[in-house]
């Protein structure tokens, strides 16, 4: 629930205001030549108000910001696979900073962690689960068996998301993010889940 | 098969079973013969009225008709058709028509025209009835004649009789056998006649040599012999033209001479002796003749100029060449001697030629009697000589003469005294007379007595002889010898000098011949010459050697009277003389020593004595008595298997070891080196025998009756008992008649075991058995028990029989409870634990995943059990940290799959199949 005020749209609103201030403020420097004695030093932000995050640049199996559901608090990560691939599941550990910043479901309404992307989890109880343990979160979102068709990766689909808000009264800087080695496996119908490699990018507190 | 009517031709293919079927078309009127092609059933001919034969090649469909004039030379009357059995193209036709104008025998191969083939060699117009093939070579051809068989291997170009023993007469059918091992022919009234193959028609000529060389106009004889004749042997006789001729130019085996006389041309001629019977006369013998010019035989007499003297007689052989008729006829000039003018043995003449005689032997050639070679003989003259042709022969003694007599066969001679004194015998011993003088002895020849040799003879006086005794001795370092002499025909002294020809070093001889020998060793001589002629001596060897020494071994012997023992002597220097002391009554003794003594007993001696002194010598003793053995007791009794104590005692030498045997070897029980004796199993009457060590023939015998053992008897306690499913029970045996022991064992297979103390544990399976207890001493002895095995359980359950449970997070547990109609449960897991070992309920808690088997066992029975299987699962599907996401990859590739709850580990409930029970346990822990 804490993860949910921080995305009051009154701290996007101040952002904004902000960023007209300072506008304003060049403007009239601009305007007044060289009389700048006069002003006052703008103010040096300490405190960050917005998560930064900056996608891999290479990597089978990447984590990616999904800017259409992303604010500047709050996070939302996609896991994108393989173009071609095939695959009816995915199951990883990821790790993050948790001084600065915290787990997120993607939207406010979903019941794990973890959102299921492009798998057909059918009917029943599904295989979609997440699982937080101090920093790290676990998810997984498999279909069953061979119930479904496998699911044949595209670019634009992700596999699954995750989201991250930013914490209150976090200082600037980076914060510490990856996904766990090893840790991460593709289902393929009946076959044995096969590990797979998740590559991932930078998160910055700003 | 196929039949013919006037007209129709018609087959069966079962025998007739069914109604004949007609061809599809006729081949025309008048039917005759018809016969089938062997390589293709399509093709098959007749031959029909009016010198028609018709073939067809597609099974009667449509036929070719070959009308009369497609026949070169008949008269038509075709009555056989008969197709190659190799080639269905080829085909013979055979006409019977009694024309002697005409051919009756035709032949055509494929689209070809019909050939004649009745020729070369076959008689001309002879009716013929049948013709085949051989089936193994279809060039051999058959055919059945008026004239009987003829045959021809070359497809028909020649053919010759055959049929060897059968008479000239109609052949009207002919069978050859597949194999063609025989042929049958059929004739025309005189039965069936088989005819064996491999017989050919043969001639061989026999002449003095395989090519005969004659003169012009000369002879030879020559004989032929004709053999797998059908019916006649007479060759006639040919030869090349200008050869010569023949007379008679045919003969017979039983008249079987010609004789060929040699034209008056030079050259090498053939001749031929030709078999009649083969009418294409291509079975004959040949062989070449060479005829020669008479002035070209050469004859050359060998040896050519031998020596022979009278009396004597000298073989003579002529080679003549070129001819083939070597012989000669021998003759001599001038007649001295004579010849045989047949053998060419030349007899020189008995009485020597006064002179030296040269005879001419001739030898003329009886080919070409004016051809002749000659040998020269010599005939020498008689010689005669005497050795020594001198000699001085003294008075008292006699001379051999001989006399060499040459140039005669008889070299006798008749030896006289021609003058002076004295006698010579028939062989020339001359014996002087008995005073000195001269004499002339004389050998006359006999086969010539005027031929004749003198010796001169002069007769002197005898000359003195010295001989002195002994000529040899031995004598010890120091030692003398007395020698003697004996002079003879001295005249004036016999006075003699003794001495030693070694000087002093061989010791000295006085002037009586007593010679003293040296201190040391070696050989010398003594010397006697006369004194009236010192040229006349004689000398002694006298050997100087040390004593000679000799032992014997062994010292003491023992034999039996009649037995031998070999003895050594070991002289310090040369050999042994061995000898019976007391003589052969003592018994005998070989050069070699070896003693046999005398069938008396008693103690002799034996001596060996040196033969290089035979005053030395050793003695050994022989103490000759019987060897005798003796075994107490003489007899005994003893049961089967049982022992008996025997001794021996020995007397007539030292040695009384003795060897101990059993005469009947192990059937009649053993024997050890102490005379200890084991009877056998089985009863019966032995003998021990003890044999002495140092005469294998002597031995003392004890007899041994082995009685049977009392019978044996084992019975077994309990006799019947009844015991449950792996219960025990101790079984006791006892024994009468016997020992004690018994050796324990189930009767049956797989009712159970028994230890050697007889303790039984019964099996598994319920039924009724036997224990047995067998003596140990007769295996043919034993007692047994009757074993019931029954079980006491009648009911017996245990729930649940299965169950599945988690381990994590907590282990979890089942309760499984039993009932039983008798006796407590015994409970027992193969992993996990139980709450308790025994009981009607226990809890199990599992420590580990996996698959556990709980055996619940009925005490009052160790065979009846039930058990229940738990399976313990976990949720850490990947078996790698906790349970977690990726434990969730496992299940959802497992999902939807069935089997055995052990090989599904995402089969949480155990219920078989991975589904969203097993989803929803799974994250109930999550």
């Amino acid at each position: 629930m804490t993860t949910m005020s921080s995305r009051n749209p009154m701290t996007t609103t101040t952002q904004i205001k902000w960023t007209l201030s300072c506008l304003t403020l060049l403007s009239l420097v601009a305007c007044s030549g060289s009389n700048n004695n006069t002003n006052n030093p703008p103010p040096v932000k300490t405190i960050a108000d917005r998560l930064d995050y900056t996608n891999p640049t290479s990597g089978t199996y990447t984590l990616v910001k999904d800017t259409a559901l992303s604010t500047s608090t709050h996070l939302v990560l996609n896991l994108m696979g393989p173009v071609g691939t095939q695959g009816t599941g995915v199951g990883f550990y990821l790790t993050a900073d948790t001084t600065k910043v915290t787990w997120a479901k993607v939207s406010g309404g979903d019941a794990e962690y973890v959102k299921n992307g492009a798998f057909t989890l059918g009917s029943g109880t599904q295989l979609l689960k997440s699982k937080i343990t101090t920093n790290q979160l676990q998810g997984g979102v498999f279909q069953k068996g061979t119930t479904a068709p496998a699911v044949t990766f595209t670019a634009t689909g992700p596999l699954a998301s995750v989201a991250l808000d930013l914490k209150s009264n976090v200082s600037l800087g980076a914060v510490t993010f990856s996904s766990i080695a090893g840790q991460a496996v593709l289902t393929n119908g009946s076959a044995a889940p096969a590990p797979i490699v998740i590559s991932y990018g930078s998160l910055a507190a700003n | 098969m196929y039949s013919i009517t006037s007209s129709t031709v018609r087959k069966t293919t079962n025998y007739g079973a069914t109604a004949w079927a007609a061809l599809p078309s006729s081949p025309g009127t008048g039917l005759r013969n018809i016969n089938t092609a062997t390589t293709d059933p399509l093709v098959l001919g007749v031959t029909r009225n009016g010198g028609n034969v018709t073939i067809t090649t597609n099974g009667g469909t449509t036929w070719t008709n070959y009308p009369i004039g497609s026949f070169p030379n008949t008269a038509g009357g075709f009555n056989y058709i008969w197709f190659d059995t190799t080639d269905a193209t080829t085909v013979y036709v055979a006409s019977a028509f009694p024309d002697i104008t005409k051919n009756h025998l035709w032949k055509k191969v494929g689209a070809g025209a019909w050939t004649a083939i009745d020729a070369g060699g076959f008689p001309t117009g002879i009716p013929i009835h049948v013709i085949q093939n051989d089936p193994l070579n279809a060039n051999t051809l058959l055919i059945g004649t008026d004239f009987g068989v003829y045959r021809s291997t070359d497809g028909g170009s020649t053919w010759a009789r055959y049929g060897q023993g059968m008479p000239l007469m109609a052949v009207r059918d002919l069978y050859i056998a597949p194999d063609s091992s025989f042929v049958r022919a059929g004739s025309f009234g005189r039965g069936v006649w088989e005819l064996v193959a491999g017989a050919t028609l043969n001639v061989a000529i026999t002449a003095p040599a395989a090519a005969v060389t004659l003169v012009k106009g000369g002879t030879q004889s020559y004989t032929a012999n004709v053999t797998n004749q059908v019916s006649s042997t007479t060759v006639n006789w040919t030869v090349a033209v200008g050869g010569g001729t023949f007379l008679p130019t045919s003969t017979t085996n039983g008249a079987p001479t010609t004789v060929f006389t040699a034209g008056t041309t030079a050259n090498t001629f053939l001749i031929k002796a030709t078999a009649a019977e083969d009418l294409s006369n291509n079975t004959f013998a040949t062989q070449n003749v060479t005829v020669v010019d008479p002035t070209s035989v050469n004859v050359v007499v060998s040896p050519a100029a031998p020596t022979v003297i009278s009396g004597a007689t000298q073989g003579f052989t002529a080679a003549v060449t070129p001819i083939t008729n070597t012989a000669v006829t021998w003759g001599i000039s001038p007649a001295v001697g004579s010849i045989n003018p047949t053998t060419g043995l030349y007899t020189a003449p008995a009485t020597p030629p006064a002179s030296a005689q040269s005879v001419t032997v001739t030898a003329t050639s009886t080919a070409a009697p004016t051809r002749t070679g000659t040998a020269t003989v010599t005939v020498p003259v008689l010689t005669i000589s005497v050795s020594p042709t001198t000699a001085n022969v003294p008075l008292a003694t006699q001379k051999q003469f001989t006399a060499t007599v040459t140039g005669s066969t008889n070299t006798s001679v008749t030896w006289s005294v021609f003058s002076g004194g004295g006698s010579v015998n028939a062989s020339g011993l001359y014996t002087p007379p008995a005073t000195t003088g001269s004499a002339v002895v004389r050998a006359t020849s006999v086969a010539d007595p005027t031929k004749f040799a003198d010796a001169a003879v002069t007769i002197v006086t005898a000359p003195i002889s010295v001989t002195i005794s002994p000529a040899s001795v031995s004598v010890i370092p120091s030692g003398s010898q007395q020698f003697t002499v004996n002079i003879q025909n001295w005249t004036s002294t016999s006075a003699v000098i003794w001495s030693v020809v070694e000087g002093a070093s061989g010791g000295s001889v006085n002037g009586t011949g007593l010679y003293t020998a040296p201190s040391g060793t070696g050989t010398f001589h003594v010397k006697v010459t006369s004194v009236e002629d010192n040229t006349k001596s004689d000398t002694a060897t006298v050997n100087v050697q040390n004593p000679v020494t000799i032992t014997i071994t062994p010292t003491v012997a023992y034999i039996a009277p009649g037995a031998s023992a070999t003895f050594v002597g070991h002289p310090s220097t040369g050999g042994t003389n061995y000898s019976v002391v007391g003589g052969a009554a003592n018994g005998t003794i070989t050069s070699g020593g070896v003693y046999t003594a005398p069938a008396t007993e008693g103690d002799y001696q034996v001596k060996a004595q040196a033969q290089a002194d035979n005053s030395k010598f050793a003695l050994a003793d022989v103490h000759v008595h019987p060897i005798v053995v003796t075994v107490t007791p003489p007899t005994a009794t003893v049961q089967v298997n049982t022992t008996q104590q025997f001794n021996a005692s020995l007397t007539g030498n030292p040695n009384t070891a003795v060897t101990w045997t059993v005469q009947e070897g192990a059937a009649g029980g053993s024997v050890d080196s102490t005379g200890l004796y084991t009877a056998p199993a089985a009863a019966g009457t032995y003998h021990v025998r003890a044999t002495s060590v140092a005469d294998g023939t002597k031995f003392g015998v004890a007899t041994v009756s082995v009685t049977s053992a009392p019978a044996i008897s084992v019975s077994v306690s309990p006799a019947a008992v009844t015991v449950s499913p792996l219960g025990n029970q101790t079984f006791t045996a006892t024994v009468t008649g016997g020992p004690v022991g018994v050796t324990w064992s189930v009767e049956e297979a797989g009712a159970g075991s028994i230890t050697a103390g007889g303790v039984y544990t019964a099996p598994v399976a319920l039924g009724t058995y036997h224990v047995r207890a067998t003596s140990t001493t007769d295996p043919s002895k034993f007692g047994r028990a009757t074993v019931t095995v029954v079980s006491p359980i009648t009911s017996f359950s245990i729930s649940p029989a299965t169950a599945t449970i988690l381990l994590d997070p907590t282990p979890g547990t089942v309760v499984l409870t039993g009932a039983v109609n008798t006796g407590a449960i015994n409970w027992a897991v193969s992993g996990g634990s139980l709450s308790a070992s025994t009981g009607t309920s226990v809890t199990f808690t599992p420590s580990t995943i996996g698959t556990f088997t709980v055996t619940a066992t009925a005490s009052a029975d160790a065979s009846q059990f039930r058990t229940a299987t738990i399976n313990v699962k976990t949720r850490n599907l990947d078996g790698a940290g906790g349970v977690d996401v990726l434990d969730l990859a496992k299940l959802a590739a497992d999902y939807g799959k069935t089997g055995a709850t052990a090989t599904l580990p995402a089969d949480l409930n155990g219920d078989g199949v991975v589904d969203d029970a097993d989803i929803t346990i799974f994250l109930a822990g999550f």
